[in-house]
């Protein structure tokens, strides 16, 4: 989507819920392919998604545009939720109203998709291994590294979700590698 | 394996290609039945209030009673240096050596920074009220060594001595490593800007944001400072009437000293804080043993921010251009991110001019109304400079006395039990400050000078509970 024509619809989404729909269906499958990587659960990228988009729903009225990707706003929610371990009984309550009003949220195929995913994950053992150690660095190195080689993000792009210059975001990738190289050093060790 | 390796290996790992449609989709449902009373609600709120910023700062009081009475001291210390703006008229040359100053940071990979600090009596310089000498070894983006020497005086009846403190800090990412020692001063959550190498009083950027925060600086001869050729320029702080002189390295444009030098009615305290080492081959060994564990007597903990500080890049967020400056609750939302915000003065420089005056307008009415309740319950006080303030927010105490130009130097405390009893009277009297006035000079140095006693304000406070 082009930036004027996100600016149009994220200016639209403040008061429109079939803009907002729009915006929500461009962005769903990146944020959670971010998340699950950030991850590697299924189940746990589910929850912080849709608190992602819930916080999104709730905010976007203050949501000011100043040129900067609508989507690099969702990482950075995104982010929080991760960084600071996502609210998970204000999620669950917020699954539950949803449950009983509509009872949708109970689907049984839900479950099934869930478990299919993680069958998915259990595969991909390079990455699970990749994953093991990146999990181990602090949330800061784990972000620029999800965001520049999984989600194959510029650095622009990157300084865009961090708030960061470019400077600091290079040094955060040179420095994480080097930690995370370390940490792969010793794993191949045991 | 090497570290070319290991990013092909990040760039050719295959991905996990799972997709929940089902939830994607009933997300969906449950997000736009919720679009009506959710943004609705936010939408009504804000426009209401109009007040963005408060979002902020309703955060962020949740959480900050809870700052140690010394933090609350320091904000007290920086708005009482931070006072009276003038705004700076421009000047293009000094504009473009901003520019350079601020793109000259952008290498920066390494650094070290001292901070050294005294503060003097006005009217005998010979007598040293406090020194303090702060070093810090900066890799960027998050590793730093923390040195921290601290030298004060303290009157046992009469007789002075100098005390001292000094401990080391490590920071590693989100992780800290201390000695017992230095938990007070971690909890002030300076350390809250080494963990993001930005932001903090003593990093390059700071430096940067403190050019922009001199008002109508003037150019003198260069100078050598650490045997590099300096641009020097001095000038009055925008808020506050503090001297201030910054050296730029000619040739690299890198901040390499700033002084300020803050008078009050009794002393004068002069910073002095040079950055040096620039890019040099630090090397900041943590305090662990060859297997990777502690050595005796340091502890490492994962450094909580608890919010206690609003990391400034959110602050400046949360400005959204649409505030209206005139309203009293803007000011103070405004208020409060500039004291609490992780670099008061870069916030205030990203402030439009409004802004910046309304912050302004708030100092001049804080200081000129200044309120006295009584109660009989203390739970902390705090001296400084002469002014003493009794707090227990929990019942509404906030009890300020006015000491300035009192001096309790050399001042004997005969009767320590006595002295107590008087101050336990005045906080609880109905007009404090004038209870403290009506009382002879003499007594009233004994009075202050009672304050510096060890274990005085523990016997006031026990008294008064």
């Amino acid at each position: 989507m082009e930036l004027e024509q996100e600016k149009e619809l994220v200016f639209k989404a403040k008061t429109d819920a079939y803009a907002f729909g729009l915006l929500y269906d461009e962005y769903y499958k990146k944020i959670f392919g971010y998340v699950l990587h950030r991850t590697a659960n299924v189940e746990v990228t589910k929850d912080i998604v849709s608190e992602v988009f819930l916080k999104a729903l709730q905010n976007i009225g203050h949501f000011e545009w100043r040129g900067i990707p609508f989507s690099a706003w969702l990482y950075r929610i995104a982010e929080h939720e991760i960084s600071n371990g996502y609210k998970r009984n204000k999620h669950i309550i917020f699954l539950k109203q949803d449950a009983e009003n509509s009872e949708i949220l109970s689907d049984i195929s839900i479950e099934d998709e869930i478990a299919c995913a993680e069958a998915e994950i259990q595969k991909q053992e390079e990455f699970l291994l990749l994953h093991k150690c990146i999990v181990k660095l602090p949330h800061i190195y784990q972000e620029v590294i999800v965001l520049k080689y999984f989600e194959k993000k510029l650095i622009s792009e990157i300084c865009a979700i961090l708030g960061k210059r470019e400077g600091t975001v290079k040094s955060l990738l040179n420095r994480g590698i080097k930690k995370l190289k370390k940490l792969m050093d010793e794993n191949a060790t045991f | 394996m090497k570290e070319e390796d290991l990013i092909k290996k990040l760039e050719s790992a295959r991905l996990p290609e799972a997709e929940l449609q089902t939830h994607q989709r009933l997300l969906k449902t449950a997000l736009l039945e919720k679009y009506e009373s959710a943004s609705n609600k936010t939408a009504t709120a804000a426009k209401r209030r109009r007040i963005p910023i408060m979002d902020t700062i309703k955060e962020f009081n949740r959480n900050k009673w809870l700052r140690p009475a010394l933090a609350t001291l320091s904000v007290v210390a920086i708005v009482a240096m931070l006072f009276v703006m003038q705004p700076w008229t421009g000047n293009n040359g000094y504009t473009t050596l901003l520019a350079k100053v601020e793109a000259a940071t952008e290498n920066i990979q390494a650094y070290c920074v001292n901070s050294y600090d005294t503060t003097v009596n006005i009217d005998n310089p010979e007598i040293v009220r406090s020194v303090t000498d702060t070093t810090l070894e900066f890799i960027l983006p998050d590793l730093a060594h923390l040195n921290y020497y601290h030298s004060y005086p303290s009157t046992l009846n009469g007789v002075t001595t100098m005390k001292e403190e000094h401990f080391e800090i490590y920071c590693d990412g989100e992780y800290q490593y201390f000695q017992p020692e230095a938990k007070e001063f971690l909890s002030w959550g300076d350390l809250y800007s080494l963990y993001y190498a930005n932001g903090g009083s003593m990093s390059q950027e700071h430096a940067v944001a403190m050019l922009g925060f001199i008002d109508e600086p003037a150019q003198l001869d260069d100078e050598i400072i650490d045997g590099v050729q300096c641009q020097h320029y001095i000038g009055n702080l925008k808020i506050g009437d503090a001297k201030v002189g910054i050296w730029i390295g000619k040739d690299d444009y890198l901040v390499r000293q700033i002084k300020q030098v803050v008078q009050s009615e009794n002393y004068i305290t002069t910073h002095v804080t040079r950055y040096y080492n620039f890019n040099a081959d630090i090397n900041i060994e943590l305090p662990l043993d060859d297997s990777g564990k502690l050595l005796s007597g340091w502890e490492k903990e994962v450094y909580e921010l608890g919010f206690d500080i609003i990391p400034v890049e959110d602050a400046i967020a949360s400005i959204t251009g649409d505030e209206d400056w005139s309203d009293p609750a803007v000011m103070r939302a405004v208020f409060d991110l500039f004291c609490y915000s992780s670099d008061p003065i870069i916030f205030f420089n990203a402030l439009p001019e409004e802004g910046q005056q309304a912050i302004i307008n708030y100092l001049e009415n804080m200081s000129s109304n200044i309120t006295v309740v009584t109660s009989t319950i203390i739970t902390s006080y705090s001296f400084n400079d002469g002014v003493l303030h009794y707090t227990n927010t929990g019942v509404g105490l906030d009890v300020h006395v006015d000491t300035s130009g009192i001096s309790g130097d050399g001042v004997v405390v005969k009767d320590i039990d006595g002295t107590l009893n008087k101050w336990v009277d005045t906080i609880k009297a109905a007009n404090p400050q004038g209870y403290f006035d009506a009382f002879s000079d003499e007594i009233k140095r004994e009075m202050v000078s009672a304050l510096s006693i060890d274990g005085f304000s523990a016997a006031l406070r026990s008294m008064l509970n």
